[in-house]
C-alpha cells in the first residue's frame, strides 16, 4: 500500500500536505482502491469556509458514494477542475495529479485527529479486521 | 461457512482486490473496472464464477421431476442444450432465477445465484419427487470467459475442439487436460462460454485461458487476444447495461415474473409450483430501465419520482463506461407512463437527479442465436 511517509493522514481517509500555498486535501490510496472507478467529482466552491471535519464535497465511484472531510479548518482556496473531466485521476495519482481541493486554514489552525503514515496504516489494518 | 475460490491463489497473486460476496471471497477489480468492462466488449474477459452455484438433479426422471419446480419444461429442451428459467415459491415470488441445462437424460444441472445455492437445494429437496438432488458445492469452479474474442481464445486454449455453437447449449470438453462442462451462456450480453469443472482443475483451465499457463507457449498467441480478468464490479457494470436482473436487487420472494418483465422465461402450458398463483396476479408495478442526466449515480433504494409524486424505487445502479452515464433499474407502479425517453427524477440522498425512462437493454446483446431457433427453422 502506498502511503507517503509526508503526509498527515484522517481516520476517513483523507491526506493532507502542506505547503507555502496553504494544505492540500486528497483521498488515500487505500481509499480509492476501496471506492473502485471514481466517475464524478462533486467540486465545492471556492471561497467556501469548512470547519475542520465538515464535508467538503462527496465522489461517486462505480460502486458507492464517498464524502470527504477537511481535515483542517479554513477557506477553500483551490479545486482540482481536472476532475470535473478526469475523476480517474483520483484512481490513477492519489496523492498528485489526483488532489482534491487546497485550504487555506484559519490562523490558529484547527484540525481534525491527524495521523502519521504508520498510525493511518494501523487505523486501516484495525478496520480490515474489525 | 465461509468459501474460498479454488483461484483464490492466482487472484491474489494478480494483486487483486478481494471482497466478500455470499460467503465467498471473490475478485471484485483487477486494475480498473473501466479498463475490465471495455475489454469485455472489445476483445474478452476472464470472470472467476466459482462462487456460482452447481445443483445436479439426477435420475430416469430427472427432466420431467424437475420441471414441476421450473418455470420451463424441462423435457422440451435437448439433450446438450440450456434455459434461462425460474424457481419461483408458491406466490409467484421469485425464489431464484437460474440456468438449467439438460446434460444427458438422466441429469439436469441448474447453475444459481451463490446467495441463493443453500436455500435452493433445501427447497428443491423438499419439492422434487421421483429424482435426485445432488449438490458438490465447495468442489467445483467455474470461469466465464465473455467478449468478441471468446471463441478464439478458448479454440487455442483447447487444442481446436469445437466448442457448443449455439447460445444457452452446452457439452463437455477438454481443456489443459482437465474435463470441463462448457456452456455458451454468460452475464454480459457477449458472446462467450461459462466453463465449469473440479475444483482441484481451477488453476490450469484458468491459466490455459488466460494464456499464462505452461502450454501458453504451445497456443498459435500470435493472433489470439489475451482475455483480461476481471472482477464482480466489472460484471455488475455489464449485467446492468444489459438490463439483465440480479436477484437480491431486481428479484425476490415478492416479486412476480410479470413484475419483473420476464414472463418469457415461463414456458405455456407448462405446470409448477406457482403457476396457479402466477395466473391470478395483477401487478401493481413493473420493472424499468433509467438513464441519469445529470452528474450523479442512482442507488438501490433511491425514490424515482414524476414530477413531484414518487412512484418506485430503484434496485441497483451504476455507471456504464459504454455510454459515459449513469444507468439503473428499478420498479415503478404499474399505472406509471415510463415510456422510453419520459422524464422521471431520482432522489438521491437529499438531492434529486433528472433521469429518463429507458428501454432494456441499454446495449443491444452480441450473443449467438440461441439453440431454440435452430430448432423452430
Amino acid at each position: 500500500m502506498n502511503l507517503p511517509e509526508d503526509l498527515s493522514y484522517t481516520a476517513t481517509h483523507e491526506w493532507m500536505r502542506r505547503g507555502d500555498d496553504g494544505v492540500t486535501v486528497g483521498i488515500t490510496d487505500h481509499a480509492q482502491s476501496e471506492l473502485t472507478d471514481v466517475v464524478f467529482v462533486d467540486l465545492p466552491e471556492t471561497g467556501t469556509h469548512v470547519d475542520a471535519g465538515d464535508e467538503i464535497c462527496s465522489l461517486e465511484s462505480v460502486k458507492t458514494v464517498a464524502y470527504i472531510y477537511a481535515p483542517v479548518a479554513g477557506a477553500i482556496s483551490a479545486v482540482n477542475e481536472r476532475l470535473r473531466e478526469e475523476p480517474e485521476l483520483l484512481n490513477q495519482d492519489p496523492y498528485g495529479e489526483g488532489w482534491i481541493v487546497r485550504i487555506t486554514p484559519d490562523a490558529p489552525e484547527k484540525t481534525v485527529d491527524l495521523l502519521d503514515a504508520a498510525g493511518y496504516r494501523k487505523s486501516i489494518e484495525s478496520e480490515a479486521e474489525g | 461457512m465461509a468459501f474460498d475460490s479454488p483461484l483464490l491463489p492466482v487472484h491474489q497473486a494478480a494483486g487483486a482486490k478481494l471482497v466478500e460476496f455470499a460467503g465467498w471471497r471473490l475478485p471484485v477489480q483487477f486494475s480498473s473496472v473501466a479498463e475490465e468492462v471495455r475489454a469485455c466488449r472489445s476483445g474478452a474477459a476472464l470472470f472467476d464464477i466459482s462462487h456460482m452455484g452447481l445443483l445436479k438433479v439426477t435420475g430416469p426422471r430427472a427432466t420431467a421431476a424437475v420441471s414441476g419446480l421450473l418455470t420451463r419444461d424441462m423435457t422440451r429442451v435437448p439433450r446438450g442444450c440450456g434455459v434461462y428459467a425460474l424457481l419461483l415459491n408458491e406466490r409467484a415470488g421469485v425464489r431464484d432465477d437460474l440456468f438449467a441445462f439438460v446434460i444427458s437424460d438422466s441429469e439436469v444441472m441448474l447453475v444459481v445465484n451463490a446467495v441463493n445455492h443453500e436455500r435452493d437445494a433445501a427447497w428443491i429437496r423438499d419439492h422434487l419427487r421421483g429424482a435426485a438432488l445432488e449438490d458438490p458445492r465447495g468442489s467445483t469452479f467455474g470461469i466465464a470467459l465473455q467478449g468478441p474474442e471468446a471463441e478464439r481464445i478458448l479454440g487455442a486454449a483447447a487444442g481446436g475442439q469445437e466448442p457448443p455453437s449455439r447460445f444457452a447449449a452446452i457439452g463437455p470438453m477438454r481443456i489443459a487436460g482437465a474435463e470441463v462442462l462448457v456452456s455458451r451462456t454468460g452475464y454480459t450480453g457477449e458472446d462467450g462460454f461459462e466453463v465449469f469443472g473440479e475444483a482441484e482443475e481451477a488453476v490450469k483451465v484458468w491459466e490455459a485461458l488466460a494464456g499464462t499457463g505452461e502450454q501458453a507457449d504451445d497456443r498459435r498467441l500470435g493472433s489470439c487476444a489475451i482475455p483480461r480478468p476481471a472482477g464482480l464490479a466489472a460484471r455488475d457494470v455489464l449485467r446492468l447495461e444489459m438490463g439483465y436482473p440480479l436477484w437480491g436487487h431486481e428479484l425476490d420472494e415478492e416479486t412476480t415474473p410479470r413484475e419483473a418483465g420476464l414472463e418469457w422465461a415461463v414456458d405455456k402450458g407448462h405446470d409448477f409450483i406457482g403457476r396457479a398463483a402466477l395466473e391470478s396476479h395483477r401487478p401493481a408495478r413493473r420493472r424499468i430501465g433509467l438513464m441519469v442526466e445529470g452528474r450523479g449515480v442512482a442507488r438501490a433504494g433511491d425514490v424515482i419520482a414524476q414530477g413531484e409524486e414518487p412512484v418506485g424505487a430503484v434496485t441497483s445502479g451504476t455507471y456504464s463506461h459504454n455510454l459515459d452515464k449513469a444507468i439503473a433499474q428499478g420498479y415503478v407502479r404499474m399505472e406509471t407512463t415510463a415510456a422510453a425517453g419520459d422524464e422521471l427524477s431520482v432522489r438521491s440522498r437529499g438531492r434529486a437527479l433528472s433521469a429518463v425512462a429507458a428501454g432494456l437493454p441499454f446495449i443491444p446483446a452480441r450473443t449467438r442465436p440461441s439453440w431454440r431457433k435452430e430448432k423452430r427453422a
